[in-house]
């Protein structure tokens, strides 16, 4: 039976925190101080001031969005985040997930998926369950997803995601992500490439590797914005 | 030398003494510890009775809407003293129009304050959750067909590394003394979503149920 990737990853990244704990308490990365954080928002607040008004546009009208899919995760390991990026774990621990599989959505109708998902292996947090497996815990994680279509018109919802990814004690320890989504409208194509929306996203991975997928939410086919 | 010599009685006094320090920690207030009341409350239940009213209608709850970021100040929004460990806080004010099941076309605006002190990384270079709550407020209708439905949200709010976005991902709770019109005394809970983008534009999405009187 596949042990359940996440519960491996954490383990692998206990070892490593151990090996450099002394690195980190002498000042290794570090999870983002308020200066670090304000500054982001305070960013954005500037943005908001100096941004002129949206020209006026075709738009759609905000629909529901309803998403549901199956697949697995690609048997590989990647250790680092998915993009490349830096890891700012506090101990430098990322592990990237991969999955892949089929869907129907809301407007996409019926697609091919796939999804990579960094995961924060240094800063998790027990659920309070204990068990043989290891118990129950909680990562941050960031990710991306993306819905393609088929045939010669074939367009691409790309869609980003954040949010807590956890391991169930009272699920064999299978693995579940919840993330906020929002669609990324730089990164889709076709008919898609002027939409927008935002919502919930849940992934759901058992211990076979059989993975399901889950959304709700809003969407604009094309977005003011 | 008398059967009962003070020296004797010390260690009974000691524990004595020790024995009223400690008792009021059973569930009285002023002991040695602090009282922690969390758990007694997480676990509490509610037994149901032959006498119980029966639940209100309940009705599926879906809020869709588009906005923008209007703001931005240090501290709590409802300006309570912040909890954050070194005191930072900052506060999110949004405002928009959105449709809903229930709600009807609506006018929306929600604060959410947000600890900036504990913050966690994604993984990702720029990518971080902190913890957030707040307050959203729907209103629709006029004179006197005037109602707002409030709920209030809370639950991790973070940094999207792959598309430099704010993410709320929530859970409601309707607020039924502070709703008013055909919401007052309202009941019901679900998931929430609010992203903000780089330029402040900003979308809500919320699917639940709401129990009206």
């Amino acid at each position: 039976m596949k042990t359940a990737p996440i519960r491996t990853a954490i383990a692998l990244g206990l070892f490593a925190f151990a090996t450099i704990a002394t690195d980190a308490m002498a000042g290794g990365p570090a999870s983002p101080d308020p200066a670090t954080v304000r500054a982001a928002l305070e960013h954005r607040s500037s943005s908001i001031k100096a941004r002129a008004q949206p020209a006026a546009a075709a738009t759609s009208a905000l629909t529901q969005f309803s998403l549901r899919g199956n697949g697995a995760e690609v048997p590989n390991s990647i250790t680092g985040t998915c993009s490349g990026a830096p890891c700012s774990a506090s101990g430098g621990d990322c592990e990237c997930l991969t999955y892949q599989g089929t869907l129907n959505a809301s407007t996409v109708g019926n697609a091919t998926w796939n999804a990579s998902v960094t995961v924060n292996l240094d800063d998790c947090v027990n659920t309070g369950t204990e068990d043989p497996g290891g118990g129950g815990f909680c990562c941050f994680s960031d990710g991306t997803l993306q819905a393609m279509g088929s045939g010669g018109s074939a367009s691409t919802l790309a869609m980003s995601l954040t949010g807590p990814i956890c391991n169930d004690p009272n699920a064999d320890d299978n693995t579940s992500l919840q993330g906020g989504f929002i669609i990324v409208t730089s990164d889709s194509t076709g008919k898609y490439a002027h939409s927008a929306g935002t919502g919930q996203l849940n992934l759901f991975e058992a211990t076979d590797a059989t993975t399901y997928l889950s959304g709700n939410g809003v969407f604009q086919l094309t977005s003011p914005f | 030398m008398s059967r009962h010599h003070p020296a004797r009685l010390i260690p009974f006094l000691m524990m004595a003494g020790l024995s009223l320090v400690l008792l009021p920690n059973s569930g009285c207030h002023g002991g040695v510890f602090p009282e922690v009341t969390v758990t007694a409350t997480l676990t509490a239940t509610v037994v149901p009775t032959a006498t119980a009213s029966p639940l209100a209608t309940s009705r599926s709850l879906e809020l869709r809407g588009s906005g923008t970021q209007t703001g931005m100040h240090s501290g709590t929004c409802s300006g309570q003293t912040c909890g954050g460990t070194s005191g930072g806080c900052d506060c999110l004010l949004f405002s928009g129009n959105l449709i809903s099941t229930v709600v009807g076309n609506s006018t929306w605006s929600a604060n959410v304050t947000i600890n900036t002190d504990d913050c966690t990384s994604t993984g990702t270079s720029g990518g971080f959750c902190c913890n957030g709550d707040g307050v959203l407020n729907s209103a629709g209708g006029n004179g006197a067909s005037a109602s707002v439905l409030s709920i209030a949200i809370i639950g991790p709010i973070c940094m999207d590394p792959e598309a430099t976005v704010m993410s709320l991902e929530a859970n409601f709770s309707v607020l039924g003394a502070m709703s008013s019109g055909r919401f007052a005394n309202a009941a019901g809970t679900g998931q929430f979503n609010i992203y903000s983008d780089s330029s402040g534009n900003a979308y809500l999405a919320a699917l639940g149920e709401v129990s009206l009187p």
